[in-house]
């Protein structure tokens, strides 16, 4: 009864969307080596619509933006297929291609060795992976424990008790890390520049000086929001307030 | 009487002298005149007085004066003298007007006129000597600035044109200009003139005239903006009635100031409705294009792309929007040139900017499109134009390969990025689908699960393994804690058998006592041997048991070795330890 249920729930979904993410993904492929760019679009965008996604749609639907020279959403795109692949080198090339099309070049703050010690151990994984890696470590530490105090043989009990000390030095900066990393991945929401020009203000309304424009496809931090406004950061280390829905934010929705 | 007659006769000679001939005396031109015509009145004294205090001409108005004037005639020996101070009077009102007294002092003696009637009638024609030279040119030379328009927007151009017209019968012979208009709040150019007699009707009557300037105006500013006159000075030949031998019209030459009126224009500003943020004072009709001399090259090659405007209106008074590149399409500073033309309709033409593009990387570089607005007067609104997106292929050349260092990096920081070194990719064509909102661990339930359960296990294995041989171990203790009680003393009496066996009976016996709950009566080898059977104790303890109270029963008479009470002591203890586990 519940099998039947369940095929017939399956069923359903299947019968609205119609076809299946896989099937739509080879349509996109198709439409895409047709040069209908568009189509593609579509495509790529009811599989994100369905619930569905991976780094190479997002690769694709960033291929297909850059055919037709929207700056924005091929940027924006290659972002979010990096979020899923980081270090992924066709995504890397062909998002460069992207960024040849942007106006603007701004320099990027430089930054201290230390901090980017620390930003690439903070990388090495997902507040998830960090979370993994110190249940483990956890469970490491309990059990060497365990078989220190059990133990009775010296030199077997010193090197349990220094392995368990390891392990609980570990798994207390893999907590930290996860921590960290789950606070980063909340607040270092990054967005991209969806309008051609857009002022950059040095307050959250429209009488505010403007600092300086910045164009499509630029890539900004965002810092906190108010009402429409939104307090960005950009790469070269200036602040400034624009206009919520001329940006597009890097994050992964339906 | 007649000394006396004498004495006034000198008497009065001397008055006639001094006082008695002072007259002071007004006059005026006409007692009755029309109200377009003008009065002069003369204050008249024959001595030179002071303080003279004019009346108040009320009803008119002073057009000149006081002009004064001194004469001092001696004729035959016989001196004249009067003072006159002349005004020059126009009648405000009509009707009749009393000019009142003037005053005059001499010799500390005030003089004073009679008042005069005045009577103000309508308008005359005024009488004019057609022969009049100055009256000729009054009448047949005009110059007169013409606007092509009295209301403008702001950089909208005016023409202005100053004519100077003049009838056939009158010839000017020198003009030169006194006060060259300067256009102030105006970019003004001047358009050449041939300065050539044409003719044309001005009021209604025939003129010869001359286009003597004229100029195209760009208010810069709005209000009512004023044209400053222009005057020149003209040396006329007027005809005279006079011929010469000849009989040809002997003319005379006169000099005239002729001056224009004070024009305005209208300037009005531009309406600040639907005013384009990126409005830049651009007025007329205009379009706008971006040319690129090529649209795929390769890399470090040069291309040309040229931002034209062209149409009419004020193309000098404004700028170029800027060309808009890619940030490594290297842009050079434009070279500015114009093809524009002034005519008395305004500029006209094209003016533009030419930048020399300079492509870095391969790939693909749209130019946005640039917008340019500008308000077109004849509709009265803004309007915008803008070039078509351009993008230009650049098909060979090295790769952008820039150091990468995403600050807000999501993952892909800091890395100094050598992987994009490839031509631009194709789509993916396999792929392994996963749902957008996966479950997060960290902080999830089975997260704070796993935290927990070693935890637990723990807990669990120090509560299973320390608690056991704590059981064991305090059980034994106690037993060892009864045996030492009990056996304690036989212990210490090894030494000496009868003490030994003494103390290893009583303390068996107590022991049963303790644990059997068995009154000192009932002590007896058949009843403790029913007793431990009752209560199921194991046959062969009980046998040791009673066979170590024979023991020390046979002992008490027999001596007995050290070896059998050692033998006794243990047994008894095994016993003991027996029957504990079994009761």
């Amino acid at each position: 009864m519940f099998k039947l249920l369940k095929f017939i729930i399956i069923f359903n979904c299947f019968y609205a969307v119609s076809q299946s993410p896989e099937e739509l993904f080879r349509y996109a492929n198709k439409a895409y080596n047709d040069g209908q760019y568009e189509r593609a679009i579509k495509y790529y965008d009811s599989i994100i619509s369905i619930g569905q996604h991976s780094p190479e749609l997002y690769f694709n639907l960033a291929n297909s933006h850059y055919k037709l020279n929207s700056i924005a959403l091929s940027i924006l795109n290659y972002e979010k297929a990096l979020l899923l692949n980081p270090k992924n080198k066709s995504i890397l090339n062909n998002l460069q291609y992207s960024k040849n099309m942007m106006l603007d070049n701004f320099t990027i703050l430089p930054r201290t060795d230390i901090e980017l010690f620390f930003n690439s151990v903070l990388n090495f994984t997902t507040s998830d992976g960090w979370a993994f890696i110190f249940i483990i470590s956890l469970w490491f530490f309990v059990v060497l424990l365990f078989l220190f105090i059990k133990s009775s043989k010296p030199f077997l009990k010193r090197v349990l008790f220094l392995s368990s000390v390891f392990f609980l030095i570990l798994c207390l900066t893999t907590l930290l890390n996860a921590i960290s990393k789950e606070k980063f991945e909340k607040n270092s929401i990054s967005a991209i520049v969806a309008i051609n020009s857009e002022s950059f203000r040095s307050e959250p309304n429209i009488r505010s000086e403007v600092l300086l424009t910045i164009h499509e496809g630029t890539k900004v931090l965002i810092v906190e929001e108010v009402e429409d406004w939104v307090n960005v950061k950009l790469i070269n280390g200036n602040s400034g307030w624009v206009l919520k829905r001329n940006l597009y934010p890097i994050i992964f929705a339906k | 009487m007649k000394s006396s007659l004498t004495f006034f006769l000198i008497l009065n000679l001397f008055f006639n002298l001094t006082y008695a001939q002072v007259t002071f005396k007004a006059n005026v031109s006409k007692n009755e005149l029309g109200i377009n015509e003008r009065l002069r009145v003369e204050f008249t004294m024959d001595k030179d007085g002071d303080n003279f205090t004019p009346p108040s001409f009320e009803g008119f108005r002073v057009v000149a004066g006081p002009n004064q004037s001194v004469s001092n005639m001696f004729v035959n020996g016989k001196r004249t003298f009067s003072k006159t101070y002349t005004y020059f009077l126009s009648p405000i009102k009509k009707g009749p007007i009393v000019i009142e007294q003037a005053s005059i002092e001499f010799d500390s003696n005030i003089y004073k006129t009679t008042p005069i009637n005045i009577l103000v009638k309508n308008a005359v024609k005024l009488p004019t000597n057609p022969n009049d030279p100055n009256y000729v040119v009054a009448e047949n030379l005009h110059l007169v600035a013409e606007l092509s328009k009295n209301k403008v927007y702001i950089n909208e151009p005016v023409r202005v044109m100053y004519k100077l017209y003049f009838a056939e019968n009158i010839r000017p012979s020198d003009v030169n200009p006194i006060d060259v208009p300067k256009f102030k709040d105006f970019w003004s150019q001047n358009v050449e003139t041939r300065r050539t007699i044409e003719k044309e009707l001005y009021k209604g009557k025939m003129y010869n005239y001359v286009l003597w300037q004229q100029a195209v105006l760009y208010p810069q500013r709005a209000g009512k903006l004023k044209i400053a006159p222009l005057t020149l000075d003209i040396q006329v030949d007027v005809p005279t009635k006079r011929r010469d031998f000849f009989g040809n019209q002997i003319y005379t030459q006169v000099s005239k100031t002729i001056s224009t009126n004070q024009r305005v224009v209208n300037v009005q500003p531009f309406p600040e409705q639907g005013k384009p943020s990126n409005f830049s004072g651009a007025v007329g009709k205009f379009s706008f294009d971006l040319v690129t001399s090529k649209s795929s090259l390769n890399a470090t090659e040069s291309l040309q792309a040229t931002l034209k405007i062209s149409g009419k209106g004020n193309l000098k008074l404004f700028s170029i929007p800027e060309l808009v590149t890619p940030k490594f399409l290297e842009r050079y500073d434009p070279e500015y040139s114009d093809n524009v033309k002034i005519s008395l309709s305004g500029m006209s033409g094209s003016i533009q900017n030419t930048y020399t593009l300079i492509p870095q990387y391969r790939g693909k570089y749209p130019i946005p499109p640039i917008n340019f607005s500008y308000f077109d007067p004849s509709s009265k609104t803004y309007k915008k134009v803008s070039t078509k997106e351009i993008s230009i292929d650049v098909i060979n050349g090295p790769i952008q390969n820039e150091r990468k260092q995403n600050y807000s990096g999501n993952n892909i920081n800091n890395e100094n990025n050598q992987t994009t070194i490839g031509s631009f990719e194709f789509i993916k064509q396999k792929t392994s689908f996963r749902p957008i909102l996966k479950k997060i661990f960290f902080k999830s339930n089975l997260f704070y699960f796993l935290i927990i359960i070693p935890f637990v296990l723990i807990l669990f294995f120090i509560l299973f393994i320390k608690f056991k041989p704590n059981q064991i171990t305090s059980n034994h203790k106690k037993t060892e804690k009864l045996i030492n009680s009990f056996l304690g003393k036989a212990k210490k009496n090894i030494n000496k058998p009868n003490l030994f066996y003494e103390s290893l009976e009583i303390a068996l016996i107590n022991y049963l006592k303790y644990k059997l709950d068995i009154e000192t009566s009932e002590l007896d080898k058949e009843k403790i041997k029913e007793k431990l059977i009752k209560r199921s104790v194991d046959k062969k303890v009980i046998d040791l048991f009673i066979t170590i109270l024979k023991n020390c029963e046979y002992a008490r008479y027999t001596p007995s070795s050290q070896t059998s009470m050692e033998n006794d002591y243990k047994s008894s203890v095994r016993a003991i330890l027996e029957l504990n586990k079994e009761i």
